[in-house]
């Protein structure tokens, strides 16, 4: 393990940036890529709580990804969030929408259909990804 | 945690300050039809323990839904006061008791933009617990 002194805190305060920004980046991706996209109810599917059915229309690829808002070309789509999160840094400002005008009706239920709640279910696991995460980070110090 | 008991509480707690509408819980069609009425569901949930590091409790943290059904096409007045009064009835800090444990609300309920389905205009609020 490496020994850090007065005379290098400024190569500590790097390395230690650089785990935060792997811990961001780690716990975010985890948590998006675990929302696992299923056939609808039209497609013969039965969705769950945490996921996002595939009926007929965009929904899954209507997620839109952002840093600090801004939406450059080629941050939309299902996959999209992986683009902004390799840019993330501690402190940033991220934001996933799932933009299709149905979203909130899958999402919360409509007509006698229970929502599956997707968004609720990923951010019910954040504190877990980030633990995950730090572990990891910790286990990678050499 | 008797997992039944403690959800039972919540939806006791819901329908008891909100006699005059009607609440449907899940898995229930008694109700369903009614305009309006309030819809409840455990949207998300999470459990920690640590019994092996000694700990006895288990501490659930999820958040409730619960889906303000009005009349479509009438706009948003009703909906919207009946979603303050379920928010008072669920204000952040409330502790609703069970016997073995108790709910508490961890923020104040968050009121989201409502969507319509094809009978009833539906304005969903979710709820942060721990329940333990």
């Amino acid at each position: 393990m490496a020994t850090f002194t007065f005379s290098n805190l400024d190569q500590w305060a790097l390395k230690t940036n650089k785990r935060l920004t792997a811990v961001v980046r780690h716990a975010t991706s985890k948590t998006l890529s675990e929302i696992e996209i299923v056939p609808g109810i039209m497609r013969g599917g039965s969705p769950q709580r945490g996921q996002i059915p595939r009926h007929l229309g965009f929904l899954a690829n209507s997620l839109t990804s952002s840093l600090y808002g801004s939406t450059s070309a080629g941050n939309s789509g299902e996959d999209s969030y992986v683009n902004v999160i390799g840019g993330m840094k501690p402190g940033d400002t991220a934001t996933f929408v799932w933009g299709a005008v149905y979203a909130r009706a899958i999402h919360y239920g409509r007509d006698g259909v229970g929502g599956t709640f997707w968004v609720d279910v990923a951010a019910t696991k954040w504190s877990r990804n980030v633990s995950d995460s730090v572990r990891l980070a910790k286990a990678q110090v050499g | 945690m008797d997992t039944k008991a403690m959800r039972n509480a919540i939806k006791k707690h819901v329908n008891d300050a909100h006699t005059t509408t009607t609440c449907v819980w899940q898995n229930v069609d008694k109700g369903a039809g009614v305009i309006p009425r309030i819809e409840l569901a455990i949207a998300a949930a999470q459990r920690r323990g640590g019994a092996i590091k000694g700990n006895v409790f288990t501490v659930e943290t999820g958040r409730l839904a619960v889906i303000v059904c009005v009349e479509k096409g009438a706009g948003e007045d009703d909906g919207l006061t009946l979603a303050d009064a379920i928010s008072a009835t669920l204000k952040e800090g409330r502790v609703i008791s069970y016997t073995g444990g108790s709910v508490t609300i961890l923020k104040p309920p968050d009121i989201l933009p409502g969507y319509p389905d094809s009978t009833c205009y539906r304005i969903p609020i979710m709820v942060r617990y721990r329940a333990e």
